[in-house]
């Protein structure tokens, strides 16, 4: 195998790298260790916000590269066809000495180049802007420029789009060695085999630091930095308007009470350095932090506990440097980190491609636009679900499939599903994330066996070879009278 | 989008759905219409394929398939229109339904009487909190009896069952069967949370443990569950430190809790109450919105199928009945308030004028009691216990006081 | 003179009495704490010759359900349910199928039938 670039790492930056490469003349190859993208530790389980730019060191990459994110994000999420919404975001301070770091952040903010910025000191006014905040709040930073998106979703239709212009995805590949040659790269040895490229881009999160040694560059080290999240039941309703953020704490931007994209109700992070950089589990401290996080902010919450439908964990790629690494080296040629990209990664994505794009060209790499990249992108259709009658009555003409609904929590039709799997899925959680089927109320009760079904017949593999999300993670290993005439225990 | 007008449409093709749509044609209803979700009808018996249904009902002891095929054949011979693998998406106050299917796409359902019987769901592990991995393995007591009662599929070889309800109780013995190793069912009670007659046949019979008091505190396993820990409890169902210990497993079963599934109500704004979590009725089985009538797991978790069937078809007669112009409206509107020891009585709201069943759940067990009707009526019971719905025949004459009837639960002595 | 004393949950109806045998030498002697004859018959029974409702699943081909639910015509010893079971894993059927077909005949010599449990159809 061979190509001008490999792309190490499948999350929000490796794909978003993926598809802005897809636009020149180049071979591009994407690996990723998991059965999907999206699937390590970090993308799938964040907050799913793009910052307004506030947080940040002026001067830093990580500064620069927000802001910039953050004006590219809408005309992106337009052209990909993923949801994002401008909710804008309050940093609310609780009491008069909580006041002067608002003004901090917004001095840093405006240095930053952070537009809109308002400190709102009425607390009426801000009871008006968020009825379920706390009433003790004097004062918040308001944001217009912040808003939710669904990271899942983005890397996706990134790593679609960048398919469609060209790009080789090779999941459930995992880097073994950079190969280097008389100071260059000269390719990376997988568990499918050599592929050989002057290029590599170390996206791998995570693991970054490990894949950044393999090619002889080992001046950092990544420590998984855990945050925990409760998700409630869309019944809830509007209960927040904004992002909702608290002073920031000493690790991190703090418990944050926000909706997502797809309207359920999501807080968290809380910030724990764990050891395991595949231990995804929360905690009962972890949790009860979150959810008495939350309460200062939105005290109403208290009664609503029972409308909690879901609990995870995500994993922050924490480096010990204080600052996006994102270079290209002498030593080897050819080499590009992209590592310890932590919040404001997910902001930044667009804005890190480009650079990549740039530190790429500066390297050598002859960077020729194709004409004819396409730059749109369709995620799966949605009409059951948005309720355009026409257009649903159209769709289900066309396919029966797309009226049968499969996932009755969020209206999910057989035709998603099916599609799903066209793009990719291989995995119940991969149908999850690009159609939402399991993610409501019920969190797959009804839809799992026909799933399963669907799955086993359009893949053409027993139902006993299913995985929740590849490895070995099989739902249904055993068929019914085995284990029976396996003979007695 | 293709439209319809029928006198009664129901919705869900269950035990409820069926037992409302028979006797809803049986009593005149010129075109009766069920909506269902599934590839057929029956619901959730299908899935139980043990014997406990009908004991009242039809006085044979049947399985949940024998059951509800007795009530598919009907509505078969009755010629009462079904539509399959169709979803009602909402329901609105003035009884237009929207749904969808693929034969048809979108279908505009206009009725005359419109009756709610979408049963109910598990609560999820989600819902419970429980901290740990999120990995394969995890799965709620009535989607494991789906996967291995009709999909032919085991969800594991090695079981942990949390809660002890009938439910739980019922899958520990059927995974004994097919030959899985049930290490144990754990009841977050002092008491186990189902039958008697459960704990003797489904855990005792294939040595199961029964841990009361006892949770599940972590979940670990990867890719696949290895297994949960495990903790006692104190009386306020929290952990009690230094009792923990894993139990290996690649199997966890959550039998923890049943929803009455509203969605439809909620947006149709029909008045639901919170003890039940379904909406409130009176004795016609009709809901706050007029001609809107519910009946089965949507109104209130039952123990018993008999007891569905019965109040299926009042709701059912009802909604014929009201779809012919021919029910009066109730004359007076007694008010059923839960007292002592009553967590929830249906139906909500009586006129005193008829023989109507009331339906009851207790909080916690006690043995010879009186269930006291406001007052004016004692009916004894040897023992009441929350995992056993109390049914009484209430007859007519009911005054009630002040607009409401109280139901308390009695100890003997007292009086 | 030995007498045993076992206490056995009944399970005829929701009460859940919970008798009292004495028994000696294998004879039952007398039965207390329950509230009416069923009871006292079924825990006899119980100590004597336990029985039980036998209900479980057998693979079906040619629906669209995989497995079909059977059950026996009638009570079968409680020390024999796993045998049955195991017996019954061995066998397929073929849709279509009819509510109370015979599955198996005389199941292990236990003088019952294995029928059907509902009609399934080819799918």
């Amino acid at each position: 195998m061979r190509a001008n670039v490999v792309i190490v790492g499948g999350g929000i930056i490796g794909t978003s790298i993926a598809r802005e490469l897809s636009r020149y003349d180049l071979s591009v190859i994407l690996v990723d260790k998991e059965a999907d993208i999206a699937f390590g530790g970090s993308t799938k389980a964040n907050t799913g916000i793009i910052h307004a730019g506030y947080d940040d060191k002026p001067g830093t990459l990580k500064a620069r590269l927000c802001i910039r994110g953050n004006s590219l994000w809408p005309r992106l999420a337009s052209e990909l066809d993923v949801p994002f919404e401008r909710t804008g975001s309050l940093v609310v301070a609780l009491g008069e000495d909580e006041v002067s770091t608002l003004v901090e952040l917004k001095h840093r903010g405006e240095k930053n180049g952070v537009p809109g910025l308002e400190i709102i000191d009425n607390p009426k006014k801000l009871l008006d802007l968020e009825c379920n905040l706390n009433e003790k709040a004097v004062a918040a930073l308001y944001a217009p420029t912040a808003g939710v998106t669904s990271p899942y979703d983005m890397a996706i239709a990134l790593a679609e789009n960048a398919a469609q212009n060209g790009v080789q995805i090779m999941l459930e590949t995992r880097v073994t060695r950079v190969v280097v040659e008389r100071n260059s790269v000269k390719g990376v040895e997988t568990g499918k085999g050599f592929i050989e490229t002057e290029f590599a881009v170390n996206a791998a999160g995570l693991f970054s630091d490990e894949v950044s040694a393999m090619a002889g560059v080992d001046h950092f080290a990544i420590t998984p930095r855990r945050g925990e999240y409760f998700v409630f039941d869309k019944a809830l309703g509007n209960f927040v308007r904004h992002i909702l953020f608290p002073i920031p704490a000493r690790l991190g931007k703090g418990i944050v009470v926000t909706h997502t994209v797809d309207g359920n109700l999501l807080i968290g992070p809380n910030a724990n350095d764990i050891e395991d950089r595949t231990d995804l589990a929360t905690t009962r401290d972890g949790l009860e932090e979150v959810f008495t996080g939350a309460l200062k902010l939105v005290p109403k919450l208290s009664s609503k506990r029972d409308m909690m439908i879901s609990n995870y964990a995500g994993l922050r790629a924490e480096s010990n440097v204080d600052d996006f690494i994102i270079a290209a080296y002498e030593e080897p040629r050819g080499f590009i980190n992209v590592a310890g990209i932590k919040s404001p990664g997910l902001t930044s994505a667009p804005a890190i491609a480009e650079m990549v794009a740039s530190l790429l060209s500066e390297a050598g790499l002859g960077l020729r636009e194709k004409g004819h990249f396409n730059p749109s992108h369709r995620s799966i259709d949605r009409s059951i679900r948005e309720l355009s009658i026409d257009k649903a009555e159209e769709r289900i003409a066309e396919d029966p499939k797309w009226g049968h609904v499969i996932c009755r929590c969020e209206h999910v039709t057989e035709g998603e599903i099916v599609e799903a799997i066209k793009r990719g899925a291989t995995t119940l959680d991969g149908i999850k994330f690009r159609t939402r089927a399991g993610m409501g109320r019920c969190q797959g009760g009804f839809c799992t066996s026909h799933l399963i079904r669907i799955i086993s017949k359009e893949l053409g593999v027993p139902v006993t070879e299913i995985t929740k999300r590849g490895g070995h993670s099989e739902v249904l290993p055993h068929e019914v009278k085995t284990l029976l005439q396996k003979g007695a225990k | 989008m293709i439209q319809r007008e029928v006198d009664v449409a129901v919705v869900g093709g269950g035990a409820a759905g069926l037992a409302s749509a028979i006797k809803a044609k049986r009593e005149g209803a010129r075109s009766v219409l069920i909506l269902e979700r599934g590839e057929e009808l029956g619901g959730i018996l299908h899935q139980c394929i043990h014997t406990g249904f009908g004991l009242h009902y039809f006085k044979e002891d049947l399985t949940g398939p024998e059951y509800v095929s007795r009530f598919i054949r009907a509505a078969q011979n009755l010629g009462i229109n079904c539509l399959l693998e169709t979803m009602v998406l909402k329901v609105s106050p003035n009884k237009e339904i929207v749904a969808v299917n693929s034969a048809e796409g979108m279908l505009d359902v206009h009725a005359k009487a419109i009756v709610l019987a979408m049963g109910c769901r598990e609560r999820a592990r989600g819902a419970l909190g429980i901290p740990g991995t999120r990995p394969a393995g995890i799965f709620t007591a009535g989607t494991a009896q789906r996967l291995m009662d009709i999909e032919g599929y085991m969800p594991g070889r090695k079981v942990v069952i949390l809660g002890s309800g009938d439910v739980g109780m019922i899958m520990a013995r059927r995974f004994a069967m097919e030959g899985a190793e049930v290490k144990a069912v754990l009841e977050v009670l002092p008491y186990p949370g189902g039958l008697s007659r459960n704990v003797v046949q489904c855990l005792d019979d294939f040595n199961i443990p029964l841990l009361l008091r006892h949770t599940v505190t972590l979940i670990h396993g990867k890719d696949r569950i290895e297994g949960v820990t495990i903790a006692k409890v104190d009386g306020g169902r929290r952990p009690i430190p230094g009792t923990e210990r894993v139990v290996e497993c690649d199997t966890l079963v959550l039998s923890v809790g049943l929803i009455p599934e509203n969605e439809l109500s909620r947006g149709m704004g029909v008045a639901l109450d919170p003890g039940t979590g379904g909406p409130i009725v009176n004795e016609y089985m009709e809901t706050s919105s007029p001609g809107v009538f519910a009946c089965g797991n949507v109104v209130h978790v039952h123990d018993l199928v008999d007891h569905v069937t019965e109040s299926s078809e009042i709701a059912g007669q009802s909604a014929a009945r009201y779809a012919l112009g021919k029910l009066p409206p109730l004359r007076r509107r007694l008010s059923v308030k839960p007292g002592r020891n009553v967590r929830y009585v249906v139906p909500q709201i009586l006129s005193g004028e008829v023989p109507t069943p009331l339906y009851l759940r207790v909080k916690r067990p006690e043995h010879s009691v009186t269930v006291s009707v406001g007052g004016e009526l004692r009916v004894f019971r040897r023992a009441v216990k929350p995992s056993e719905l109390v049914a009484i025949k209430l007859p007519r004459g009911l005054q009630g006081e002040g607009g409401k009837i109280r139901i308390n639960i009695a100890r003997r002595s007292e009086r | 003179m030995k007498r045993d004393v076992c206490e056995v949950t009944c399970i005829i109806c929701p009460v859940g009495c919970r008798a009292r045998v004495v028994f000696e030498k294998g004879k039952v002697l007398a039965v207390a704490n329950v509230e009416c004859p069923r009871g006292k018959t079924y825990a006899t029974n119980e100590l004597k010759a336990p029985v039980r409702d036998f209900f479980t699943t057998v693979m079906v081909r040619g629906a669209r359900n995989r497995v079909l639910p059977v059950r026996t015509t009638g009570p079968i010893p409680k020390e024999k349910m796993m045998d049955c079971a195991r017996e019954l894993s061995k066998i397929t059927v073929q849709a279509p199928i009819k509510l109370g077909t015979v599955v198996v005949e005389n199941i292990l010599n236990l003088g019952v039938d294995v029928i059907a449990s509902r009609d399934l159809e080819v799918g």
